[in-house]
């Protein structure tokens, strides 16, 4: 099935359902590509906070001195 | 009907230190106030009502800047904030400040807004409890320590249909 | 917050990769899109532009929680704003995010463009997320003609849009200015 986009105009209420052009195609995959990227990119960081958070906690409960960033997240 | 009604609206020609809505009538339900601009420096953006400066304003704000997270409270202060760091003369912000049952004279009165910058670094979720039962009449914004809202600036107010 | 639906859509039983407001006309003082989606895919993060793929990279911060985490993060490297995590084959059935997107300003030229958007997702299973992206640009200050939301994938049948305009004025209220 050929992809497609709505466009609705404003001006006249017309909404009409076109098939891509090869350039927006590959607009499209470029954006899946991206957003592959930007998701796990995403995913890392919050996992990155979560560790740190970990790591704070932790040496916290047993003395020991924090990183700048692991105080920052604990207390802002 | 339209849910929300244009109450008054004002575009800066100039930098200006106060913006006051006055004269609101009280036969609406809520209140929606749009502010997009800039102010001189990147201090508080403060929201008064009814002229009041006692210390009677209690805030929570909960902001995102890059990637930190951070949130603090304030009681019994002088004034309400719609911004804390989102507006600077060289950062444009947008505000979105709902004012529920304003008029209402059983409850205190109290505001949800969140504000964003265009930099990349600013999201802010602000609420304030104003400790007074009076109808709001008047909604007063201005820079704290006497700054100013740069020319340009937009202030928009919309009254919130109930029924 | 609304006072006039200028347009709307409800994607059909085929899909569709975007949907897209044109001819927006510069009469009201901010605009507003209700979105309403899911995608044909395990899920997917819509993207939004304005005026047709611009160049300029947008600057966003983005403030979401998936329940299991909270963080936020800057975005300045893209030329579109991800809206947020929308159900797809992957989230229970009939699941669809809500999404709200504000751009304040969108006909004035003075300033720098900004826009928000606002999404929340939650299935009756594990998958949710809430977001909340504020976006500006440093010199992108032309009016706003055109809106486009655009998926990876495609939007599955029953996504819905909606376009409304707010329209500042004068009714009841005085503005003084000191």
């Amino acid at each position: 099935m050929a992809l497609t986009k709505i466009i609705v105009n404003c001006e006249t209420g017309v909404s009409e359902e076109i098939e891509l052009t090869a350039e927006e195609i590959a607009q499209l995959e470029a954006d899946k590509a991206q957003g592959e990227l930007d998701a796990a990119a995403a995913q890392a960081e919050a996992d990155r906070i979560e560790a740190l958070k970990v790591s704070a906690r932790a040496k916290l409960v047993a003395g020991e001195a924090l990183t700048a960033e692991e105080a920052s997240l604990l207390i802002g | 009907m339209p849910a929300l009604v244009a109450l008054a609206n004002t575009t800066l020609s100039s930098n200006s230190t106060t913006i006051t809505f006055s004269s609101i009538p009280g036969t609406y339900q809520d209140l929606y106030l749009v502010v997009v601009g800039r102010s001189s420096m990147g201090f508080f953006q403060n929201i008064r009502f009814n002229g009041d400066s006692g210390s009677n304003y209690n805030i929570v704000r909960f902001t995102a800047n890059g990637a930190t997270l951070a949130s603090g409270v304030a009681a019994a202060q002088t004034r309400g904030l719609i911004s804390d760091s989102s507006f600077n003369s060289s950062i444009t912000g947008a505000a979105f400040i709902h004012i529920l049952d304003y008029a209402r004279t059983d409850k205190h009165k109290t505001t949800i807004g969140d504000v964003h910058a265009d930099n990349g670094y600013n999201n802010e979720l602000l609420c304030n409890r104003w400790s007074s039962t009076a109808a709001i009449t008047s909604v007063a914004l201005s820079s704290d320590s006497s700054q100013t809202y740069l020319a340009g600036t937009t202030f928009a107010l919309y009254g919130v249909r109930g029924s | 917050m609304i006072t006039d639906l200028i347009a709307s859509t409800t994607v059909g039983a085929g899909g569709t990769s975007s949907i897209e407001f044109t001819s927006i006309p510069g009469t009201y003082t901010d605009l507003v899109i209700l979105l309403s989606a899911r995608t044909t895919a395990a899920s997917d993060v819509p993207r939004l532009r304005a005026n047709t793929y611009i160049s300029e990279f947008n600057k966003s911060n983005v403030f979401f929680s998936n329940g299991a985490t909270v963080s936020s993060f800057s975005d300045t490297s893209n030329t579109y704003v991800q809206i947020g995590t929308i159900p797809g084959t992957s989230w229970s059935a009939n699941s669809f995010c809500n999404v709200l997107i504000q751009l304040p300003n969108y006909a004035g030229t003075t300033y720098a463009k900004t826009y928000k958007t606002r999404t929340t997702s939650k299935d009756s299973g594990a998958n949710q997320e809430a977001r909340l992206t504020g976006t500006g640009f440093t010199s992108f200050t032309a009016a706003i003609t055109s809106v486009q939301i655009t998926s990876a994938n495609t939007f599955a049948q029953y996504t819905t849009a909606y376009l409304y305009g707010t329209l500042k004025g004068s009714g009841g209220a005085t503005v003084t200015v000191v």
